[in-house]
Order: C-alpha cells, then sequence, then structure tokens
C-alpha cells in the first residue's frame, strides 16, 4: 500500500486517540472490584433478587436482567453490565456512522476508532457511577441497542433478509424491555427510532410492514420469554400497581413535572456556558466542512479561516471548562455535563450551518443527516435525563454515550480535507474532560466517602456470595450486619427486615432478609412516613410480629416507628439489640432489633 | 565590645513532623460543611468503629487526649483514697497523674532494662492489699510480656489496664495493644503516629465497663443512650465530666486512620534504616524487640553508656541542626512524685534509662535527604567519641 506521510501521520494519530478512548474501558476493570454503595445499588440488587417477594415498585428493570442468566454476585453482575455498556456501545457508534455517512469514509482505521470512542463514552458512563452503574446502566443499554438496531435497520435493503429481521427483532425485543425499565423513555425512543427509520432508510409499504412485522415479534418474544422464565403478566400489573401507589404517597409524581421546569433552566444554562466560543466553534466549523467554501470565492482562505475560527472556538471552551475546574484532573461533573452538551450542540449547529451553505446536493443531504441524527441523539438523551430516577444527580453521566457519539459523528465527517485539524481537535476536546472524569471519579466514587484506592478491606456480601474490597468502616459495617444475619436463623425463612433509617436498602440485600414488599422504604420525602405506614399495613399480623427493624435513631431522616406501635410492638419493649453500627453513608450509629419474644425464629 | 551570643543553629530536621495531607483536609471540609462540631458526631463514630474494628475493643471512645481517657480509666474503677496502682516509673506523668486526681497512689516501679516496660518481678514485688491495678505502658510502641502480666493480674485479682498511648498499630502474639487489659488508653498528640494536634481514646475491653465508660465521658449522664433511641430522656447518673473531641479534631484523626497503613510503613522504613546502621553497634543499646512483639516503629532510641555522652550526642546533634532528645525524667523523683505516689524498692534501671536514652528524629514525612543527615550526624559523632565499631 502506497501511503503519504500525511495519511501515515493521520493514521498514528487515530490510533493513539483510538488507544487513549481504550484506556477508559479498560481501567473500569481495575476497579470492578472495589467499593459498594449501600443506597442506589443496595436498591437495585434488593430489586433483582428479592424480585419475587417485591409487590412495590415503579420501574420492572429486573425483568430484562433476569433474563440474562447470571449468579447472584454483585461482581458478575457489573463485568455483565461492563460488557454489555461497551459493546452496545462501540456497536452504535459504528452503525451509527455507517448509516450517516458515506461508505468511502469508513477506513479500518476509522472504524477502530470508532469502536474505542464508543467503548470510552459507554466507559465514562460508567465511571460517573464508580463503583456501580446499577439500573441506570440498564436503561442506557437498552436505548443503545435500540439505536443500534434502528441504524442497522436503515442500511440493510433487502427486507426479507434475515440481518433485517434480526435488526427488527432486537428493535422490537429491546424496545419492550425499555418500556418494562422506562416507560415514558421507551416512548419516546420509539419516536426518535421511527424518525431515524424515515430519515435515513430508503422506504416502502412492503419495507414498513416487513419491519412492524418483526419489531411487534421481538416484542412478543421478550413477553413470552418473560412469562415463561419470570412471571406472569398478572404479578408484574400487581407489582406496577403497586409501584404508582408508592409514587403517589411518597409524593414522587412530580419529580416529571420537576424534571421539565429544570430542563428548562440547564438547557438555559447549557447555552449560557460559553455561547461565544459556541457560535465560534459552529461558525468556524462550518465553513472547515467539506464541500462547504467550495462555492465562494477564495475558498482555501474561507475554509483555513473557518477552521482556525473552529479551532479558537473549542479552545476557548476548553478554557472556560478548566478555569471552572479545581485542576486538570478535578473536574466538576455538572460543569462537564454542560461542557459535552455544548459539543453536542457543536455537532448540530455546524453541520446543520454547513447544510444550509453547500451547494452540492449530496453533501447537503449528508449534514441536513448528522444534523438531524444528532439533534435526535440529544433528545435521547434527554428522555433518559429527564424521566429517569435522578434527575438532579450527575445528568452528564446520563447524556455521555449518545452526546458523545454526535461530537464523533461530526468530528468523523470534518476529518477529509482540511478540516482534519478541525476534526482532531474536536476528538481532543472530547478526550481530555474524559480522562479528567475517570480521575475525578477514582477520587470521589458515587456516594462513598473515600477515593476507590482507599477501598481495600476484603468483605464479604450477602454470606460469601461476592466479595468486594471497601474501606474499613465500610466493612465493619457489613460485618457487623453478617454477623447479626446469622441470627436470623436459615436463609429461606428469614424475616422481613423493616429499614427505619430509609436509606440502607443494601442491608435486607446483604443480610438475605425478605423485603418489605418493596425493594426500599425511602425516608426524607414529604411521604415516607406515610409510605412506611402503607408498608406495615400490608404486612399479616404473623410477618410484623417476626420481622426485624433496623433503626438509626438519631438520623435526622429516620421514620416514626409509629406505626409498628400502633400494631402493637414497641420498640423499646418488645425488641432485643443485636447489634449496633455505624453506617457510614448516613454517618450515624444504626441499631439492629429483633422481636423479644420469638427471637429471629 | 560585647561578646554576641553564637548563632543558633538552623533546624534542618526537627524531631517530628505530623504528616496531614488531602484525607484530612477533606474530612476537615466535611466536617465542617456537616455544620455540627460538637463532640460524639460522626466523624467521631467513624474513628471508634474503626478503632474497635483494628483492636477488637468492646467499645472505644475517642476522647481530647490519652490524659482524660486515663483519668476516665481511674472514674470507671471508682479508684480512691486507700487505693494503689503499680505504674513504670519511666513514663509520662498523666500516668500517674490520673490516679492521683482520684486520691489513689501511684505506685512506682522498675522497669525491663531491654525493653523499658515495666518489670513483671518489680511489679510483683510491688503488689500489696491496697493495690487494685496495674497500669502497664509499652514504650515506644513494644508491648510488655503480657501473658505473664495477663497471669499476674489474675492470680492478685487486680485489674490490668493499659497506657498504650504510643503504641497504636502495635500488637502482642498478633493482638492489638490496649485490648488485654480491662482498659486501654491511646494518644494522637502531636508526637505520635496518628494524631489531629491533641487526642486520645479509651478502650473498654470489659463489657462491663462500657456503660460507665461512656457516662463518664458525657459528663456523668446517660446521653449516649439517649443519642441512641434506648432512652426518652437522659439525666446525671455517675461522677464524670466532658470528655469528648470536637469534631474538627476528630475529622483530622479519621483522615489519619484512613492512612494509618501508610504512615506507619513510612515510619518503619526510617526506623530500619537507623537500625541497620546502629543496631550492631557495641557500645551503643538500641530497641530491643521481643519475638512476640510487633512494633509500630513510634520511636527509635539509643542508650549510651553515661549520661555526658547522651547529652554530648544531643547537643553535637542539634548543633548539626538535628533535634534528637531524651526523655522522661523518672517520676518518683519529682516533686510531685514524692507527694502523691510511693516507690517499690531501688529504680536503677529506671534512673539509667532517663540519663542514657536519645531519641532520634522519626516522623513519617522525613525525607531521604533529612534520614542521611541524621545518619551522619550521628556516625560523625560516634567516630568522634570512638564509639563507630560494630
Amino acid at each position: 500500500m502506497d501511503l503519504d506521510r500525511r495519511t501515515l501521520a493521520l493514521m498514528l494519530l487515530s490510533g493513539l486517540l483510538g488507544l487513549a478512548f481504550l484506556w477508559l474501558p479498560l481501567s473500569v476493570l481495575y476497579y470492578l472490584n472495589r467499593g459498594l454503595d449501600v443506597s442506589d445499588t443496595g436498591h437495585y440488587y434488593a430489586s433483582l433478587y428479592h424480585f419475587a417477594d417485591i409487590r412495590m415498585m415503579s420501574t420492572q428493570f429486573p425483568l430484562v436482567w433476569k433474563l440474562i442468566p447470571h449468579p447472584d454476585n454483585i461482581l458478575v453482575n457489573r463485568l455483565l453490565v461492563f460488557v454489555l455498556l461497551m459493546g452496545s456501545s462501540a456497536a452504535l457508534f459504528i452503525l451509527a456512522a455507517k448509516a450517516v455517512l458515506p461508505a468511502k469514509m469508513l477506513s479500518k482505521v476509522k472504524v477502530w476508532l470508532l469502536a474505542c470512542a464508543g467503548a470510552g463514552a459507554g466507559a465514562l458512563f460508567y465511571y460517573y457511577w464508580l463503583p456501580d452503574p446499577s439500573y441506570n446502566s440498564i436503561g442506557v443499554i437498552l436505548m443503545a441497542l435500540v439505536l443500534v438496531a434502528t441504524f442497522a435497520l436503515t442500511g440493510i435493503e433487502d427486507q426479507h433478509s434475515w440481518s433485517f429481521r434480526s435488526a427488527a427483532l432486537l428493535a422490537g425485543f429491546t424496545g419492550l424491555g425499555l418500556a418494562a425499565t422506562r416507560p415514558i423513555t421507551a416512548l419516546i425512543m420509539a419516536l426518535i427510532g421511527a424518525v431515524l427509520f424515515f430519515m435515513l432508510a430508503r422506504l416502502s409499504w412492503q419495507r414498513l410492514a416487513q419491519l412492524i412485522l418483526f419489531v411487534v415479534l421481538g416484542a412478543v418474544v421478550f413477553f413470552v420469554l418473560v412469562q415463561i422464565f419470570i412471571e406472569p403478566l398478572p404479578v408484574t400489573l400487581e407489582r406496577i400497581h403497586g409501584g404508582l401507589q408508592k409514587r403517589e404517597i411518597l409524593g414522587t409524581n412530580q419529580l416529571v413535572a420537576k424534571g421539565l421546569s429544570l430542563l428548562g433552566k440547564e438547557a438555559t444554562t447549557v447555552l449560557h456556558t460559553a455561547p461565544w466560543a459556541l457560535l465560534l466553534a459552529s461558525l468556524g466549523g462550518a465553513f472547515a466542512a467539506p464541500g462547504v467554501a467550495d462555492r465562494f470565492a477564495k475558498a482555501q482562505w474561507l475554509r483555513l479561516g473557518g477552521v482556525g475560527l473552529g479551532a479558537i472556538g473549542l479552545i476557548w471552551m476548553q478554557i472556560i471548562f478548566w478555569q471552572q475546574s479545581q485542576s486538570l484532573v478535578q473536574v466538576p461533573l455538572e460543569k462537564l455535563t454542560y461542557y459535552l452538551v455544548n459539543l453536542g450542540l457543536i455537532a448540530v449547529f455546524c453541520s446543520a450551518i454547513a447544510g444550509m451553505l453547500t451547494a452540492n446536493k449530496d453533501t447537503r443531504i449528508l449534514y441536513w443527516r448528522l444534523a438531524g441524527v444528532s439533534t435526535l441523539l440529544l433528545l435521547a438523551t434527554l428522555s433518559l435525563t429527564i424521566f429517569g430516577t435522578g434527575y438532579w444527580i450527575r445528568k452528564a453521566g446520563i447524556a455521555s454515550v449518545f452526546v458523545v457519539l454526535a461530537s464523533v459523528l461530526m468530528a468523523l465527517q470534518m476529518a477529509r480535507g482540511t478540516g482534519y485539524i478541525w476534526s482532531l481537535a474536536m476528538m481532543s476536546a472530547l478526550i481530555l474532560p474524559l480522562w479528567a472524569t475517570r480521575t475525578t471519579m477514582v477520587n470521589h466514587p458515587y456516594r462513598l466517602e473515600t477515593s476507590l484506592s482507599a477501598q481495600t478491606q476484603k468483605t464479604s456480601i450477602r454470606g460469601g456470595r461476592s466479595t468486594l474490597r471497601l474501606d474499613p468502616l465500610t466493612k465493619v459495617f457489613f460485618d457487623r450486619l453478617s454477623a447479626a444475619a446469622d441470627e436470623m436463623g436459615p436463609v429461606d425463612q428469614r424475616p422481613i427486615l423493616i429499614d427505619l433509617s430509609g436509606r440502607l436498602p443494601m442491608a435486607q440485600y446483604h443480610m438475605q432478609a425478605r423485603p418489605a414488599f418493596t425493594p426500599w422504604i425511602l425516608s426524607a420525602y414529604k411521604g415516607s412516613n406515610a409510605f412506611l405506614a402503607h408498608v406495615i399495613a400490608q404486612m399479616s399480623d404473623e410477618q410484623l410480629a417476626r420481622a426485624w427493624i433496623l433503626d438509626a435513631p438519631a438520623y435526622k431522616y429516620h421514620m416514626d416507628p409509629a406505626p409498628i406501635a400502633e400494631r402493637g410492638h414497641q420498640l423499646d419493649r418488645d425488641y432485643r439489640t443485636v447489634t449496633t453500627a455505624f453506617a457510614p453513608y448516613i454517618k450515624t450509629d444504626i441499631v439492629l432489633l429483633a422481636p423479644k419474644s420469638k427471637g429471629a425464629e | 565590645m560585647v561578646n554576641s551570643p553564637p548563632p543558633a543553629p538552623i533546624l534542618r530536621v526537627p524531631f517530628c513532623q505530623p504528616d496531614y495531607g488531602r484525607e484530612e483536609r477533606a474530612a476537615f471540609e466535611e466536617a465542617i460543611a456537616g455544620g455540627r462540631l460538637e463532640g460524639g458526631g460522626a466523624q467521631t463514630r467513624a474513628c471508634e468503629t474503626l478503632m474497635e474494628h483494628s483492636t477488637g475493643a468492646e467499645r472505644v471512645l475517642i476522647t481530647p487526649s490519652c490524659t482524660a481517657a486515663l483519668e476516665m480509666m481511674a472514674l470507671a474503677l471508682e479508684l480512691g483514697p486507700g487505693d494503689e496502682v503499680i505504674v513504670p516509673a519511666f513514663t509520662f506523668v498523666s500516668t500517674a497523674n490520673a490516679f492521683a486526681l482520684r486520691g489513689a497512689v501511684p505506685v512506682f516501679a522498675d522497669i525491663d532494662p531491654l525493653t523499658m516496660n515495666l518489670d513483671v518481678e518489680a511489679a510483683r514485688a510491688a503488689i500489696t492489699p491496697k493495690t487494685r491495678a496495674i497500669m502497664l505502658v509499652h514504650y515506644a510502641g513494644v508491648g510488655c510480656e503480657m501473658e505473664a502480666f495477663v497471669d499476674l493480674c489474675a492470680r492478685h485479682n487486680l485489674v490490668l489496664l493499659e497506657d498504650a498511648a504510643q503504641a497504636v498499630g502495635a500488637h502482642w502474639n498478633g493482638k492489638a495493644l490496649g485490648s488485654f487489659g480491662a482498659m486501654g488508653a491511646f494518644s494522637f498528640h502531636h508526637t505520635k503516629n496518628i494524631t489531629c494536634g491533641e487526642g486520645g481514646a479509651l478502650l473498654v475491653n470489659d463489657p462491663a465497663l462500657v456503660k460507665p465508660a461512656e457516662f463518664i465521658r458525657d459528663k456523668g449522664t446517660d446521653r449516649a443512650d439517649f443519642l441512641r433511641g434506648q432512652i426518652s430522656k437522659y439525666e446525671w447518673r455517675v461522677l464524670g465530666s466532658s470528655y469528648l473531641l470536637s469534631e474538627l479534631a476528630a475529622a483530622v484523626l479519621l483522615g489519619q486512620f484512613r492512612r494509618e497503613e501508610s504512615l506507619n510503613k513510612a515510619r518503619m522504613r526510617i526506623w530500619q534504616a537507623y537500625d541497620q546502621r546502629f543496631g550492631l553497634i557495641n557500645s551503643l543499646r538500641t530497641p530491643h524487640i521481643p519475638g512476640a512483639a510487633h512494633h509500630n516503629a513510634h520511636i527509635y532510641h539509643i542508650r549510651f553508656s553515661n549520661q555526658k555522652l547522651r547529652d554530648d550526642c544531643a547537643a553535637f546533634m542539634r548543633a548539626h541542626g538535628v533535634m534528637a532528645a531524651p526523655h522522661y525524667v523518672p517520676l518518683h523523683t519529682t516533686p510531685a512524685g514524692r507527694k502523691y505516689g510511693r516507690t517499690s524498692g531501688e529504680l536503677p534501671h529506671t534512673i539509667d534509662a532517663a540519663q542514657t536514652l536519645l531519641r532520634l528524629p522519626l516522623y513519617s514525612a522525613m525525607s531521604d535527604d533529612e534520614l542521611a543527615l541524621v545518619i551522619d550526624t550521628m556516625e560523625a559523632f560516634l567516630h568522634q567519641n570512638g564509639l563507630a565499631t560494630s
């Protein structure tokens, strides 16, 4: 092969960029067995492995996850999430590029770069939730797979081929899975998938009919598998009903409205982060984009001017971002959200302006496609952000995969002609914050007191089902609960554990106690005490009499045990203290109480 | 012409230097952000939990100092006039003062010349019908002969207490020092391996003493039970005082505990470097570590053949910018020791240790250059005095 020096240099740079992206997922593996969050993650594992006992839950993600055979082991779970997240993300990047960009552009080097960037973006998401991305990852994996299927479908001409049918089946299967996990997000994704399909694919009624048929079939397969291997529909419906009641009582139904209102504010903030830099990068990028300057006189100068302005805009944006950071390796995650979304917006604006300016019809279509796809990817991001569990927590974690994809697509398109400099600038603008995020999150993992490096003590979780390395304080907490769990009796006869702290669902999972019909009685909500009363009301006299209680009397969000007392069980009279332990997450002592009369039975 | 005094040597290697880092700052800021800085809060409980885990103690209570922890021991045992407690004479004043405060009599006994810990036979000889307890001091973080003392106390029905001020992280036969007796006291003073400036801890190993100790720390009240939700209001139960450490100091302490392993490792590297160089010199006596002891590199000391050599060495080191320090004035020779205490027999080993021992600088953040300067200066002194032969 005859390679000139420029091509060789570009190949080398692309290879290095790919490796830089790939470092992110590889270093996730190093931390896979470190740290454990006792709140959200506890909710996740309690939901998964006590699913049959649960009757009140607002998301049915275990229906999806339990279809994948795997042991009740935290490390295996994390590995599974890791593989699926990186894999689906890498596949999405490659298929999206194939669907949007001209085929001749996708050399082997670029496919390699896409796979690495995809895995890196998946890892970025993982990093936001280190040490355990838990159920948030399931939503993102399913969304990525829906998009994988959609992009694949647009590129397959023969609607009777098995690849077309398989992709449609995958869309239906993962679509219904997403509906079980995040119903509103699934609805939005269905719309996004449809728009993408209509935008990118050659349409015929026959093709559409085949598509609908196999999408429905895919959904049916999911439904049937759930009925056979997990549970019948009435049970699911009962749990959904219970989940809706739970939201109603807790007062969390307003979250969607609150999320939408917050989104409006956030959108304004995003646009105000670096408006001039955003404008400059978008305009400059558009003039530097291949095929845009050609229609004007002095095209070469115009293109070079565009490259210069675009690069200045990107550098300016970087400066603003780093100025808001404490150091090069300590980034505020909220700011990173804005930064990433700004990069996504540059992709949208840049391709839209380029589409408006270019004279060539094919090129114009290409830019309009890019603008459309980037916009839809941003919308996909927002759909999970608004309707996710935590609209206020690290939205960038949810945003990362799709926003990064939008930027990478535009960067790749730019990597032609003189636009390659701009393209490399955009890739670098992506990768530096990603690396900084990695360091930040390793030092400040989600809901942990200490860095992942400080998670050194081997700790047995859930009667030895998992062994993780935790910080010494958390290890003591788990060890004390383990010792207490032994007093609860045989695993299959263990009583319900009522958590009055409302913050430690992991205790129930770890002790292999039964849940109180819900994986988490959340404290600190307006309706927390009312929800506790609702839960206690569901329990039979026998269940309540046997139940153990985890209390944290000095904790500010500790819930009132009045509903238990009203059923004739006084905490100070009828229970004995099995153990006390300092719970690092809520920074106070918890007391584990067992009924006096019959012990743990 | 007026003679001006010679210029003071520039201190290039201090005797000790606390090593505060990112963990401590983060914990400190977290404490401030938490908004509650009174004692007994989250930072304190976190420290206590870590110590309970590492020592196996029934309950650990973080206190404002080791002195406070020792005073709590005396209160918890309800010692008073007519009671005697055997203590080594080669120790810090607080070991004896805590009991004298209650009206009990500290009885000074001699030390083992090798370890400088209380000598078993000297302690046995000091026992009288009035003796209520034996207080061990684990000098330099090296454990006393624990089996012998446990046996001695059992035979004479005495309470075994441990002043483990210097012994955080040290063990005897795999068991943490401070966890053998009914109670143990630790120090987190400026000079210690783990420090928060001023701080201490009381290890309560006898379950029967947990409640009294909790009462004593909280002004003699059962407030701890109240905070745990075990009672609806708290009241005055026993004699006590305010022995709670501020959350600010506890936050720093928590940061130090999180780095305990690396801090002790760094100290051990220096201790071993000293021992490699000076351990085999015949004319010097260096630390003796019994086979059952796992020490924490708290002190590296050198003992000369006489006081003059020791004092000359200290002066020589100081003149070269290195701070080396002798240790205790024997308690039985002090005015208060004579007034409040009693001496059991002659204490030749105590006197000898007080006159001949010199401690070399030792801290975790000591650089290689500082270490080399200490060793080179010491070697120069030894050469000058013909002591450098091994």
